[in-house]
């Protein structure tokens, strides 16, 4: 990505920090004003969209701050040894209608050795990048996930099924980004900057992620090291 | 009862916008999109329009290209503080706001945006 495209994608996302503020804002000030004219259910709901649009404000700040953390060398990793399936366990659980879940069940019992928490997130951003890719195709479509290992590496690999282009289209509007105008880039500005801090993350890692767009179907590949025996949390 | 449409994807906000309508005396219909908010409106009548400029499916300036756009008055709601936009809103749009905006500040907004007033239209910028 040049780097004007990226100072761009920096400035719509903090733009984007303002939709969470003027929600709190917005809701605080009427609870303030109007909470006499409210019935307890009503209060209830608002207090409910407070809180859910300060933990967006919050991840929305954070992303912006590992991102930029990243950007200097400055993110510290807390690497432990955990079995994949543990990792994979969220995404299951929040894909789980969309993904066809591995048959290599073994292969989930292998450590790898990462920092839990970031790349647990990384996997998150996975889950909606599918989850978004698969809301404009048909019901009921899904997406192949397939576990493998090396002496090294586990790689994780997610493929359309059958005609469906979902992860196609995903990895064409986040790699074709330098092409978009300005009004495209605040719609796929969410998803680059979890595409960049995925990147990022897992590169700190030393695994990579990345569109396999050469082959039909796509692939959308995560390598995370496997943690080998001297290595200790 | 004087009807609003709110166009709007953020739905806390559109529970605060909704509500600040009905204290002020309106029915309030929610949309999360541009398509479903034209369709609503070229199937119901509506006193008035609130519009976010940052939809998933387009961008809310291409609302006023709408025929339906100049039937009722519309206000816009972004997030957007770059000039040229604003002056294309102050050309285009009843009334428009830059978020965050407080109730009271939304409430006298929707007092001064008066449909029925001679042309229906009046300019309002609040920017909190």
């Amino acid at each position: 990505m040049n780097s004007l495209l990226y100072q761009k994608l920096l400035s719509v996302i903090a733009h984007d920090i303002r939709s969470p503020l003027a929600s709190l804002k917005g809701t605080a000030t009427l609870l303030v004003d109007h909470h006499d004219q409210m019935d307890m259910a009503q209060i209830v709901a608002f207090l409910d969209a407070l809180d859910r649009e300060t933990d967006r404000l919050t991840d929305l700040v954070d992303d912006l701050v590992v991102l930029a953390r990243c950007q200097i060398g400055a993110l510290r990793l807390q690497r432990g040894r955990y079995p994949l399936g543990d990792l994979l366990a969220p995404v299951f659980e929040q894909t789980c209608q969309l993904c066809k879940a591995p048959a290599q069940g073994d292969v989930l019992t292998i450590a790898v050795w990462v920092d839990r928490r970031r790349v647990q997130r990384v996997l998150g951003y996975v889950a909606d990048l599918i989850r978004g890719a698969l809301s404009e195709t048909a019901p009921g479509q899904r997406i192949a996930l397939e576990v493998s290992a090396s002496n090294r590496s586990v790689l994780l690999r997610w493929s359309d099924v059958a005609e469906l282009q979902a992860i196609d289209r995903a990895a064409q509007q986040l790699t074709q980004v330098e092409n978009l105008d300005d009004p495209m880039l605040r719609r796929v500005a969410q998803p680059m900057m979890h595409w960049l801090l995925s990147q990022a993350i897992v590169e700190l890692h030393n695994g990579q992620v990345w569109f396999e767009t050469q082959s039909v179907p796509t692939h959308l590949c995560v390598a995370l090291p496997r943690a080998e025996a001297g290595e200790v949390d | 009862m004087r009807r609003a449409l709110v166009i709007e994807d953020n739905p806390d906000f559109a529970a605060f916008v909704g509500m600040v309508l009905r204290l002020n005396g309106y029915q309030a219909q929610h949309v999360a999109r541009f398509d479903a908010g034209l369709r609503l409106l070229q199937a119901t009548a509506f006193d008035l329009v609130l519009l976010d400029l940052s939809l998933p499916d387009a961008d809310g300036l291409a609302f006023f290209a709408q025929p339906i756009a100049h039937t009722v008055p519309v206000v816009a709601m972004t997030s957007m503080t770059d000039d040229a936009v604003l002056e294309r809103l102050a050309a285009l749009a009843a009334a428009y706001f830059i978020k965050p905006i407080s109730a009271r500040d939304l409430t006298a907004l929707l007092q001064q945006v008066a449909p029925g007033d001679d042309d229906g239209i009046t300019h309002v910028h609040s920017a909190c």
